[in-house]
């Protein structure tokens, strides 16, 4: 099951699986965001290019207004998608 | 084990659920059952995605053979497409010039163990190995 939702520190929050069958769900959120945010990923179990498409398509999108999406708490074999991606290099990572 | 999923999105939960009981049921430790599912996903999407006219029907065979898992995708009466010369990402691109999509591909590639492709008749067949982590059963 994934899930995602704005936390009451302005953090969004993702967990469980964030795979290509989810991508309306995440994006219906993620569009909402018109300045910098952070992405906290501490219960996301999984991610597919879908995900890492729409993350990547929210940072471009900030990106131009001169915002930033950043990345927290990534599980090991999460951050080994990145690293493997080369998005990790890409998203500030905290 | 062979087991046919429809060409849709809507697919994915049963496919998940087919791969979960093949981990299960072999004790497949979880580094190579997350590669597996994403391997999994990437094509299975691909397919869904950019071969809609194909038959609807897309066998998924999943076998332990030794220390290997084996994963073999049918895709019947569509493109040919040579996942194993899909085009190579610049991972080093920086933001402004990363393309959103594009990444499915290369992570299979990057992380399963063999990929090949054969394409007869046209028939495409994907068969993917992933070697069992040291340490697991």
């Amino acid at each position: 099951v994934f899930e995602i939702e704005r936390k009451d520190d302005g953090r969004i929050a993702l967990s469980g699986r964030f795979d290509a069958a989810q991508v309306d769900k995440a994006r219906a959120l993620l569009d909402t965001f018109e300045e910098s945010f952070v992405v906290d990923m501490t219960e996301l179990d999984y991610i597919s290019s879908a995900g890492l498409g729409i993350l990547l398509a929210t940072y471009k999108r900030l990106a131009d207004s001169g915002h930033t999406l950043t990345l927290s708490h990534m599980k090991q074999h999460i951050r080994r998608i990145f690293n493997v991606s080369g998005l990790d290099k890409v998203f500030p990572m905290e | 084990m062979y087991k046919t999923f429809k060409r849709d999105m809507a697919s994915l939960d049963a496919l998940f659920a087919y791969v979960e009981d093949f981990v299960t049921g072999h004790k497949i430790d979880d580094k190579s059952a997350h590669v597996l599912n994403l391997a999994i996903e990437e094509i299975f999407t691909n397919l869904v995605k950019y071969d809609a006219g194909a038959e609807p029907d897309i066998p998924v065979g999943l076998t332990l053979e030794g220390r290997e898992i084996v994963a073999v995708i049918t895709n019947t009466g569509g493109h040919e497409f040579d996942i194993t010369k899909a085009p190579d990402v610049d991972i080093n691109a920086s933001l402004a010039d990363r393309p959103v999509g594009g990444l499915g591909i290369h992570l299979v590639q990057q992380l399963v163990d063999d990929i090949t492709y054969r394409y007869t008749n046209g028939t495409g067949v994907i068969k993917i190995v992933k070697r069992l982590e040291d340490g697991s059963v």
